[in-house]
């Protein structure tokens, strides 16, 4: 694949990750029922429910890696794309991609958690987790950022309309 | 070539290799389309499944929460409570609820909202998921317009689902255990229940029944309705029998109804009827009819029944004093099928339980509390208005009899709590009752009685109590009395005649009311015995006893001059114990070494023994001796008494004298001879034995033990533990029998018995 549709399928994987961004907060990523409290939990509702209970610290990791991390990523990536083919920033673009990048292999930790969370969490009447359609859109949000990081690789960054320079 | 075709050197263009700059576009971009279209689909989809959003208000909204309570119709989630607040005056709670598309039906007026959450009572546990899920809101579709404002159901209706076909009305005075949920059986079948129980703005309690829409037309215009208990026990001659209708019946009680008669047009909805408090005054729908009673005790209106030969075939609807007539005006309504009881001349008997000595009767009537009986006159036409009577049985008083009794009068120096009423019995019969409690012309307490007519009434008819009850105590007997259920209650009078009865008492005559039937069976002339130690003698209470049969009472005791006089009066029959020469002696509980005497008189109490003397004339004072003495002086008449003489011996009184190991007498007394050189020792041989004694017999002391050292036994001889005690006698008799001896004779003791003393076996015939 060249570099132009490298380019485009970042460019397009960013601009759903963008979309999808929207459902995925504002659905119910999971339903989490105990004893008979039928509680839809969306991502920010589930914060605030770690909120609520006192666990702040832990409200504060969610926070940050379900909605701050999955945010910055989406602008960061944006942010590179928008800078493509400029010559400026060229090294802290660098920079932003390997930090994307790396933090691309620990973004799913969100999903894995849930799987896990409604694979066990099913003690029939007394307490029962069910995944909604917010995960699903959660995770695709996650999946386009890690292809859009992928596709768009450090050298492009470099490329300039003339090609790479020498 | 390239000179020629090029002279000017010109500088050749080969012209680059330009890619041609097409902009293709990836098909990557589908990605966001696909998003943008799933996204929007989904949200568009969402925004249709909200129906419209309906605001219901409550008193309070328990456990609602905002954006979770679902609301739910037919257990399906028919929305969800968007926003929960109050209204601006605090007094209500507002719940918005948006409703799901396909439950914009419900936005209708007539919906009901209800909150459903766990009712946990008898019979009517409700709302169970709510326990585990939640409270959660309720509704059931109305028909009307569409609204979008409700007011909501405080409590939840008793049918969440269809509309009930039939709601009824029953009211009464009193709804005692009827509740919401109780059924309502038509000929055994639930055709309904009970929604509420409520009070009207008069105050006046009532049931709103639903009736199910396929068994509204059982319900026609002339049914009766009664709650039917949860659980009745008949008991009756037939056994005991068990009511159950059913476990929810039985927690929380039931309805039944019926027609009785023609059923009447079917009724419409909210009618309303009386509920009856039984079935039997459910079945009386006949005209009222009136009976007037000179006392009313124990009627009850909706309660008491009519009876005819048993069955009831009424009930009392109303009773009422009525003051002018000074009596007790009963309404009381016939079961269709029984109009023709009351008629001209029918008599209507109000019978109570009744309990006598003569017989318990209207029993019945303890369980089933007081009933009227129906007798049916002769007549035709029926008639309405009778003049009721009071049951009278055997056990009790007729007007007539009173007519005809015997009035007399009973005196007594302390009368006891009997009043009006008490029976007077004869030999266990009725025979007269105790008219009054008053004061004679001399300020006496007195008893006015009358005494039935045919009974008989000597002038020297004896009155005395009978104790409710009465507990008698004795060595081995205790003997608990009761006198019949009446006497237990009040007590009784009994009276009999002792000896042979007089003339008939007059009318008027006065008699003594004893406290006790062995006071009034005391009729001789009053004895006077002088005690040294009246300690334990009671008047009234403590006896004259003859062989330990009583005989008689000490009626008082008084001291006098430093000793204690005491009043006795003997049994008719008993006059030869007051011979001169009688002895009397108070038997009192004595404990000594010797033993234990008396003691019956721990429980019984000490009592006086008698001991006639053989002959002579009849005293009325005798002075009391020592309970050894006298019977010292019921031995003697029994015995055959010797005398053993001794230089000395340890042989006490009351040492057992044995024949061939055999007791036959006991020494009673021990005395020194005139000269002081011996010891006499009184034997009494009993009256049967005394032909053992000859005038060769050889008395010996076989006192304290005997132990014989054998080469290989130890062998110890004890007569006794008496003699062990007392010492003891022994004596035998030579095979070659004496002559008869006399009273007095005297015996030498010997110290020990010859062998062949033992060996002797003598053939006497003994006995009187």
């Amino acid at each position: 694949m060249n570099a132009s549709a490298r380019l485009q399928t970042a460019q397009a994987l960013v601009v759903t990750g963008l979309i999808l961004y929207l459902p995925a907060n504002i659905l119910p990523v999971m339903t989490m029922t105990v004893v008979g409290d039928v509680e839809p939990l969306t991502v920010m509702g589930g914060v605030q429910e770690l909120y609520d209970s006192g666990l702040t610290p832990i409200a504060g990791i969610v926070f940050l890696a379900s909605i701050v991390v999955p945010f910055c990523k989406l602008a960061a990536l944006s942010w590179l794309l928008l800078m493509h083919g400029k010559p400026t920033w060229r090294r802290q673009r660098g920079a932003l991609r390997r930090i994307v990048h790396t933090i691309g292999s620990w973004s799913m930790v969100d999903v894995f958690l849930l799987s896990i969370l409604a694979a066990v969490g099913q003690l029939g009447v007394l307490a029962s987790v069910v995944a909604e359609p917010g995960a699903l859109f959660f995770a695709a949000v996650l999946v386009c950022t890690l292809f859009a990081s992928e596709s768009y690789n450090s050298t492009m960054i470099w490329q300039t309309k003339e090609g790479l320079p020498a | 070539m390239s000179e020629l075709e090029n002279p000017k050197n010109e500088p050749v263009d080969h012209g680059r290799v330009v890619r041609r700059h097409r902009p293709r576009i990836s098909w990557a971009w589908l990605f966001p389309l696909l998003a943008a279209a799933a996204t929007a689909w989904l949200f568009w989809s969402n925004w249709k499944a909200n129906g419209p959003m309906v605001e219901v208000e409550f008193e309070s909204a328990p456990g609602i929460q905002a954006g979770k309570t679902p609301l739910l119709y037919r257990g399906v989630t028919a929305g969800i409570v968007h926003r929960v607040r109050l209204d601006p005056g605090l007094e209500k709670v507002i719940l918005q609820v948006r409703l799901k598309e396909f439950a914009a039906g419900l936005a209708r007026e007539g919906t009901i909202f209800w909150i459903d959450q766990p009712i946990i009572a008898l019979g009517n546990t409700s709302g169970l998921d709510a326990l585990i899920q939640g409270n959660s809101l309720q509704a059931r579709g109305g028909d009307g317009p569409s609204a979008t404002y409700f007011v909501g159901h405080e409590t939840l209706p008793h049918t969440p689902l269809e509309s009930p076909a039939l709601v009824l009305k029953l009211r009464a005075t009193n709804i005692p255990f009827l509740d919401r949920g109780s059924p309502l059986y038509y000929r055994g079948v639930q055709i309904g229940s009970v929604e509420s129980k409520e009070l009207d703005k008069n105050g006046d309690p009532y049931l709103r029944v639903v009736i199910e829409k396929h068994f509204a037309h059982t319900v026609r215009a002339n049914a009766r309705f009664w709650p039917v208990a949860a659980t009745s026990i008949r008991i009756g001659p037939g056994g005991v029998q068990l009511d159950l209708l059913g476990l929810k019946a039985m927690l929380l009680g039931g309805l039944q109804f019926d027609t009785f008669g023609d059923p009447g047009a079917e009724v419409k909805n909210g009618a309303e009827f009386a509920l009856h408090t039984d079935e039997a005054s459910a079945r009386a729908t006949g005209v009222p009819v009136r009976i007037s009673f000179k006392n009313g005790h124990g009627l009850r209106a909706g309660q008491t029944e009519v009876r005819h030969l048993g069955r009831p075939v009424g009930y009392v609807e109303t009773v009422t004093l009525d003051l002018a007539s000074q009596s007790v005006l009963t309404t009381v309504r016939f079961q269709p099928a029984y109009e023709h009881l009351h008629n001209a001349g029918s008599v209507f008997t109000l019978v109570r339980p009744h309990i006598s000595l003569s017989g318990i009767s209207g029993l019945e009537a303890l369980a089933g509390g007081p009933y009227i009986d129906c007798v049916p006159g002769p007549g035709v036409e029926l008639a309405d208005n009778f003049a009721g009577r009071t049951f009278t049985d055997d056990g009790m008083m007729t007007v007539q009899d009173e007519k005809d009794a015997l009035p007399i009068t009973l005196q007594a120096k302390n009368l006891p709590a009997m009043g009006k009423g008490t029976p007077i019995l004869y030999r266990g019969l009725l025979a007269g009752r105790i008219q009054a409690r008053t004061l004679d012309v001399h300020g006496e307490p007195v008893l006015e009685a009358i005494i039935r007519k045919g009974f008989p009434l000597p002038a020297n008819a004896r009155f005395w109590r009978v104790p409710a009850a009465s507990v008698q105590a004795g060595p081995g007997v205790l003997n608990f009395d009761v006198a019949g259920l009446e006497a237990l209650v009040q007590g009784a009078i009994a009276y009999d005649v002792f000896g042979a009865p007089e003339n008939a008492a007059p009318t008027d005559a006065k008699f003594e009311l004893f406290a006790g039937e062995p006071a009034a069976r005391a009729t001789s002339a009053p004895i006077r015995i002088t005690f040294e130690n009246g300690q334990g003698l009671l008047a009234g209470e403590t006896q004259v006893r003859y062989l330990g049969q009583p005989v008689g009472l000490v009626e008082s005791v008084s001291p006098k001059t430093g000793k204690v006089e005491a009043t006795i009066r003997l049994n008719d029959g008993y006059d030869f114990l007051r011979r001169e020469g009688s002895a009397f002696a108070v038997m009192r509980l004595n404990v000594s070494l010797n033993g234990i005497t008396g003691l019956e008189t721990v429980v019984s109490g000490v009592y006086i023994e008698c001991v006639p003397a053989p002959g002579g004339p009849l005293r009325d004072r005798f002075t009391a001796v020592t309970p050894a003495k006298a019977a010292f002086e019921q031995t003697e008449q029994r015995g055959f008494e010797v005398v053993v003489t001794t230089a000395q011996t340890s042989i006490a009184v009351d040492a057992p004298v044995t024949f061939r190991g055999v007791v036959v007498g006991k020494v009673l007394r021990k005395t020194l001879a005139k000269d002081g050189r011996d010891v006499g020792l009184c034997v009494v041989i009993d009256r049967p034995y005394a032909s053992l004694i000859r005038d060769n017999t050889k008395f010996w002391d076989a006192s304290g033990m005997t132990i014989s050292l054998g080469f290989f036994n130890l062998k110890v001889q004890n007569a006794s533990l008496e003699t062990l005690a007392r010492g003891g006698l022994a004596f035998a008799t030579p095979d070659t029998l004496g002559g008869r001896v006399r009273p007095g004779h005297e015996f030498p003791l010997n110290a020990a018995p010859r062998r062949e003393w033992l060996r002797w076996a003598p053939a006497i015939p003994t006995g009187d």
